[in-house]
């Protein structure tokens, strides 16, 4: 897919494991799994919003555009 | 509210699948009765008189062996292929899973079902030719074989069939959807 989710490497850079961030986001562990490994088909503003402000980012820092 | 849905869309579906199973075995059982009246009606040829439930073809028993066992045939083939229909309908039951009812598997099961309903209609046509052609001999037999039912009930099933084909999709895309 063209649209690469950089999310370990913005927990890296924030210290926080995925755990962490399942409890923050209220996101079961499967599911924040399924985006870390690029299986994600489609990612909900809501779910989106809940992450940026976990990890006190922008959605251009998960979120990249590659063109292959 | 959602609870309650489920709930009752499984309790219907729990329904259904007694009903299906009943079906299958009254079809069962009714072809098995055909073909044991058959194959009395060979040692003691009166026993043609009352096949089951009072369908009486002694007359065309004596007129021709072949044509008495093709009607016969194709009546009790046609029977368990209705039987098997009701069969994979009481498995295709089995298989739902409420929480993600849209899967390949069952997907290929009602096209296959479609299939066998489609193969019913050829077969009640072709039966129903034939014992028009039988005339009187075959009275009994001439309006129970539903060919222009069992080819509609096809051809709705598989539209039903690419539908879900569809909410394969969406409900894959859903279950990938974060």
């Amino acid at each position: 897919m063209a649209i690469v989710v950089n999310l370990d490497v913005m927990m890296a850079k924030r210290k926080m494991s995925l755990n962490e961030l399942s409890e923050k986001v209220n996101i079961t562990l499967a599911n924040l799994s399924i985006l870390k490994t690029g299986k994600a088909k489609a990612i909900r503003f809501s779910t989106l919003e809940a992450i940026c402000e976990a990890l006190e980012c922008q959605p251009g820092d998960i979120l990249e555009y590659i063109n292959e | 509210m959602e609870f309650k849905f489920q709930t009752r869309t499984e309790q219907i579906l729990s329904v259904l699948k007694i009903i299906a199973w009943v079906a299958f075995f009254g079809f069962v059982v009714k072809a098995g009765a055909y073909v044991i009246s058959y194959v009395v009606s060979f040692s003691r040829p009166a026993g043609a008189q009352n096949l089951y439930m009072g369908i009486d073809l002694l007359e065309l028993r004596n007129h021709s062996v072949l044509k008495y066992s093709t009607l016969i045939a194709a009546w009790v083939a046609l029977l368990v292929m209705k039987a098997n229909v009701w069969y994979r309908v009481a498995r295709i039951i089995s298989l739902i899973k409420i929480e993600s009812p849209f899967t390949l598997e069952l997907t290929r099961k009602l096209e296959k079902i479609s299939y066998l309903l489609f193969s019913i209609s050829i077969l009640g046509y072709l039966g129903s030719t034939f014992a028009g052609w039988l005339g009187e001999m075959a009275q009994q037999f001439q309006n129970d074989w539903n060919a222009g039912e069992f080819l509609f009930m096809a051809g709705l099933l598989f539209i039903v069939s690419q539908i879900f084909k569809r909410g394969v999709e969406l409900q894959s895309e859903n279950e990938l959807t974060v």
